[in-house]
This record gives C-alpha cells, structure tokens and sequence, in this order.
C-alpha cells in the first residue's frame, strides 16, 4: 500500500514537472516573439507555428523517400508518398480554415479603396493563366471598357475573384473554356461572371452551395481536396461589400455572378 | 585532394530541426553550410564573414528576419549577397517588405521541399 502510494505520488510529481517545464517553453516562446503580438500578428504567430512543424515534418518524408536518410525498401516508398499526400491534404485544409477565419473574423477590418476591376479581374487572370493551361481549359477575359470602378477591400476583393475562377477551372473538363465576362448595368452595379463547361452542381446540393464546410458529392469525386470553405468565404466578402454572388448551374454549364455596386 | 565546394550558405533559422534539415540537404549538393540561430548571431556572422548567400527565416527571436536585411544593407561586404528569405510567414505585406529590404526571392517553407530551395539557390550561384 505504501509503495503504491509512493509511486503515485513520483508519477504525479514527473506530471507536474513536465507540464510545468511545457509551459515554460511555450512561456519563454511567446515571450521571444512578444513584438510579433504587440504589433497584433498573434495570429500570423499561430499559423507560422502551425506550419513550421508541418514544413519539417513534410522536408523529412521528401528526404525518406529519396533514400537521402538511408536506404528504403520500395513498400516503404510507397507508403512514405501515401503518408506525404496525407500531410499535403490536412496542411491544406487548416490553411483554408485558419484563412477563411483571418480573412472574415481577422482584426483587420476591411480597408476600402477605389478600385479598378477591370485591371484587378486581369491580374488574377494573369496568375491563373498556368493552371488553366495545365488543365487545357481555355481562359478568356471579355469586358466592357477598361475602367469599372467600386469601393472595396483590394486583397479580400481579390480572394472572391481567384475562388470563383478557380473553381471554374477545376471542376472544368479537360479542354473545356471557362469565360469570365464584366460588364455594368442600369442599376449601377459591376457584374462579373464566369462560365464554365464542366461538371455542374447536381439539383439537389444547390441550396446548400454556400453553406461553410459544404461539398457537392461530385465536386469530392472530381476534385477530392478541399475544405468547403471557398464559396462561403467569398459570398461572405461579396456581401460585406454591399454586394452578392449568385449562380446558376446544370450539367455542361455553370454561371456565378458577383455583383457589386459602383462608385 | 579538396573537394569542390559550391558555394558557402548561410542558414539563418531558429527552429532546430528545419536548420538541421536544411543544412543537411544543402551539404548533399556540397554547399559550405554556417548557421546561425538568431537574428543577433546572423548579424554579428555577417560582420565577419561574406557567404556566397543567406538563406533567411523571418520570425526570429529578438531582431527579426528583416531586422537582419536591414542591417545586411549597411554592411558595404555583404550589402550584394544574395538573400532567400526562407519563412511560413506568407502574407503579401511581409513578401513585399522583404523585397523592398533587399530580399532576391521569398520561399514560403510550407509551400516547397529541399529540393525546390536547391533549385533555386543553384539559379542564384550556378
């Protein structure tokens, strides 16, 4: 009885020290990074320690695999690549996450400017540019004039443009056309579609499109990453602009329109 | 008879593993590799030394990442090094800040694997 006692009493006490000494390295981090939360950035602070570890974690399954850490069989190849996608897939998903948070709940409020769409929608084309040729779908740009102005948060405005093209050209078929048209009309509004060829979003799942966390059974069968999270995000900062995106969709063709008010 | 180095590297990483890592990956390609584990370190390295180029994570304990690049650009010896700014740091701001000090290139870590990084210190000293 008196031993078992005393052994409880050393395993409570390990317990103890260990957590005090975790603390203590969490303490002694933060405390070395104290700038970095004084300036607000403690949430740049969480996800770059997020990533650090994955960063590491990812490197070593690289060198594993390349037999740069010693010689592997061709089984434990193949499961290191296995074991490296899965990392890829989770990294990803807590970034869309923690992006979709900073982005709508950030401490950064949304800083309106006056900006040109017409030049902002062409340099996200510009970027897109290579996925869209790795995937041989045509991208084209049609637009009424060269200046369409509105009042809006440049990067967060930008986040909604690449979401919607991206998609576009992902849920696209090979050699498929994704056309990205804007124009203004008579209620002083910018609208800015995009229409692809692809897979469409079935009947039944289009309510739900904009819901957090959502996706299509097809959209997972043709494109099995993702968070859910692209839509929601985008329809959130559409709105918080004054604006919208709506859609339309059936099988061969969907149209998502952002409308947004003129300046 | 003395190997051929490629080139000497400076690491300048806070985070133990991803030094070792990256050092050990760099000695493959036969780079020289010094590391430093701070901003103070780099800084007083780079007072003494002239590596071929820096490789430069930005959160650091006491003098930042770009607390090193502006010190680098009133050093007359090291001012034209070439600096990859290596961090998980990824916002726009921070990518442009960086270059603005300097910085030739900006890599974030979790974005690439070793061999991207020796691609692109080889386009830089190869």
């Amino acid at each position: 009885m008196v031993s078992s006692i005393a052994f409880f009493a050393n395993l409570l006490l390990v317990f103890v020290f260990a957590l005090g000494f975790a603390t203590a390295i969490l303490f002694c981090k933060f405390w070395l990074y104290r700038r970095e939360i004084k300036r607000g950035r403690s949430f740049s602070l969480v996800v770059h320690q997020l990533k650090s570890p994955l960063s590491a974690i990812k490197w070593t399954i690289d060198m594993m695999k390349k037999g740069e850490l010693g010689p592997i069989t061709e089984d434990q190849k193949t499961f290191l690549g296995k074991a490296g996608d899965s990392l890829d897939r989770m990294s990803n998903m807590i970034f869309d996450i923690l992006e979709a948070h900073s982005i709508l709940e950030g401490p950064t409020a949304f800083e309106l400017e006056k900006v040109n769409l017409v030049e902002l929608t062409d340099s996200v084309i510009s970027d897109m540019i290579g996925s869209a040729r790795e995937k041989k779908v045509d991208l084209d740009f049609l637009h009424e004039g060269e200046e369409i102005m509105v009042s809006a948060d440049r990067n967060k405005l930008r986040v909604v443009i690449e979401n919607l093209i991206d998609n576009a050209i992902k849920y696209s078929n090979d050699s498929g056309q994704v056309v990205v048209r804007l124009i203004t009309n008579d209620k002083k509004q910018a609208i800015l579609s995009i229409t692809d060829h692809g897979i469409g979003i079935p009947e039944q799942d289009q309510d739900k499109i904009f819901v957090k966390y959502f996706r299509s059974q097809s959209a997972k069968q043709h494109e099995s990453d993702g968070s859910g999270l692209g839509l929601y995000v985008a329809r959130e900062i559409a709105q918080k602009h004054g604006g919208d995106i709506t859609f339309t969709s059936k099988p061969g063709e969907t149209r998502f329109v952002l409308d947004l008010p003129l300046v | 008879m003395a190997e051929k180095s490629s080139g000497k590297i400076l690491i300048v990483e806070d985070d133990e593993f991803l030094r070792s890592l990256a050092a050990k990956r760099l000695k493959q390609d036969d780079y020289d590799v010094d590391v430093a584990v701070d901003g103070d370190e780099a800084v007083k390295y780079l007072g003494k030394n002239v590596p071929d180029l820096v490789l430069l994570d930005l959160l650091l304990p006491e003098i930042d990442g770009f607390g090193v690049l502006e010190k680098m650009q009133k050093i007359d010896e090291v001012k034209d090094v070439p600096v990859v700014v290596f961090s998980n740091l990824g916002d726009k701001e921070d990518i442009e800040r960086a270059k603005k000090l300097g910085a030739k290139d900006y890599l974030v870590k979790a974005n690439f694997t070793l061999d991207d990084v020796i691609q692109k210190i080889n386009s830089y000293l190869k």
